[in-house]
């Protein structure tokens, strides 16, 4: 019995050690920190990136937030792992083929009137939301 | 010296209740079990290879994205194993089994650069409970099997207190973080900031929830918002108080299970279903099916 329980302990022992280091990865997985809203004042971006499709007749761009569209990851999930992403240098060409594969799923079930996608980045500005391009799959 | 570890040994195997540990386990692979009944871990072959960002384990094993048909087949695994813990059939194999897909599939999600951290600790109770005799009571083993008659001893009791432990250093943890971020001042702005975010998000994804207007209520009367935030952050970092007795345990558990429905009700997020699995081991639920069904207790 006790083999067992010291097992547990030392498991509970890396638990420990893992979620009071101050060290935001997740390599570790399942042993890991747990910020829970920890960060004050200190945007991850995620909210402020946003992707848009290219009309391929009238060029105008709108905005593709459709989960449907972005399997398997939600817009969520996306918008993180690219907040995550843009940490790395550089990053410019595996977000560019991540939108690149978006496209291609969407065209291949069957979506059309799509030329493009871009990624931009909503920076607020005096009260509003400046737009600026990060990546585009051309 | 002996002393301290008669205090050790006390703390770790005091007795416990096998049917307290049998219905927990019961109701913590029963709530795993919905929440993974509808995912579709195939999924993620169809992400774009630039997203794959393997978690240690993968790297380690050599492990390269998964082919569907093998998630596919390890997510069945995963689902029966899942209901055959709950069940308590071969129970000790059954979790075995449910630990190494959990922690195959779960795993997966961070592999795709997803952050939020709300299942590994999941994975650790079952990691736990693998090592346990969980089944020997309130499952379908127990049915086969003639009864020990001893139904509280330290075998259980050290089962129970770790998962209590588990439950605790996850919301210790997070004070910790808080204040390595923040210092004390956390609850200054923390849920306030919190707040924002979640709502700016909502509005610009235009993904409202059904918590959309209280959090916008709540953002708005800074106060409030301080309060809480103060109350939720000593709260966590008094969590471990909770192991060393009923009288801290029936404020401060009640209080975490108030905190995980509170972020679910904000802020859309299952920390309830995940942490909440794991606190279902602080309820002496044998306890309570005596008193509900026979009409007595134990003293």
């Amino acid at each position: 019995m006790k083999i067992r329980a010291y097992g547990a302990i030392l498991i509970l022992f890396f638990t420990l050690v893992c979620s009071l280091a101050k060290y935001e990865g997740l390599k570790f997985w399942p042993f890991m920190n747990y910020p829970m809203f920890s960060h004050v004042n200190k945007s991850n971006g995620m909210i402020y990136l946003k992707i848009y499709s290219v009309d391929s007749q009238s060029q105008e761009e709108s905005e593709f937030s459709k989960n449907e569209y972005l399997y398997p990851l939600s817009y969520f999930e996306l918008a993180r792992a690219f907040a995550v992403m843009m940490r790395k240098d550089p990053y410019m060409e595996e977000i560019k083929g991540v939108l690149q594969t978006i496209l291609q799923n969407y065209q291949k079930k069957g979506g059309e009137g799509i030329s493009e996608l871009r990624l931009y980045r909503l920076n607020p500005v005096a009260g509003r939301l400046e737009r600026v391009l990060l990546v585009s799959t051309k | 010296m002996k002393n301290l570890y008669k205090k050790w040994d006390s703390f770790w195997f005091l007795k416990g209740s096998a049917a307290d540990l049998g219905i927990g386990r019961a109701l913590f692979f029963l709530t795993v079990f919905f929440l993974s009944f509808n995912k579709d871990y195939g999924r993620f072959t169809f992400a774009a290879s630039q997203l794959w960002s393997p978690v240690s384990v993968h790297l380690f094993l050599g492990l390269s994205p998964p082919s569907f048909r093998l998630l596919q087949i390890l997510s069945i695994i995963f689902k029966i194993s899942l209901l055959l813990s709950c069940l308590g059939f071969l129970t000790r194999i059954s979790i075995f089994v449910c630990t190494v897909t959990a922690f195959y599939l779960f795993s997966l999600h961070y592999s795709f650069y997803f952050t939020f951290r709300h299942d590994g600790v999941v994975v650790i109770a079952m990691m736990i409970l693998a090592l346990s005799k969980s089944g020997d009571r309130w499952s379908i083993d127990s049915l086969f099997k003639k009864s020990s008659g001893d139904l509280e001893t330290e075998e259980y009791g050290w089962t129970l207190r770790t998962l209590q432990v588990l439950w605790c250093i996850v919301f210790f943890a997070s004070a910790v973080n808080k204040i390595h971020y923040n210092g004390l001042s956390w609850g200054n702005e923390g849920l306030h900031y919190a707040l924002k975010m979640k709502l700016l998000s909502v509005y610009s994804l235009q993904n409202a929830f059904i918590g959309t207007s209280l959090a916008q209520t709540l953002y708005d009367n800074k106060f409030l918002c301080s309060l809480l935030s103060y109350g939720a952050h000593f709260s966590e970092l008094l969590m471990p108080l909770a192991l060393l007795g009923k009288r801290f345990s029936r404020v401060l558990v009640p209080l975490g299970f108030l905190m995980l429905l509170a972020i679910k009700l904000l802020f859309n997020l299952d920390f309830l279903f995940y942490w909440g699995a794991v606190g279902v081991f602080w309820i002496p639920w044998g306890r309570l099916y005596e008193k509900s069904f026979h009409g007595k207790g134990k003293g």
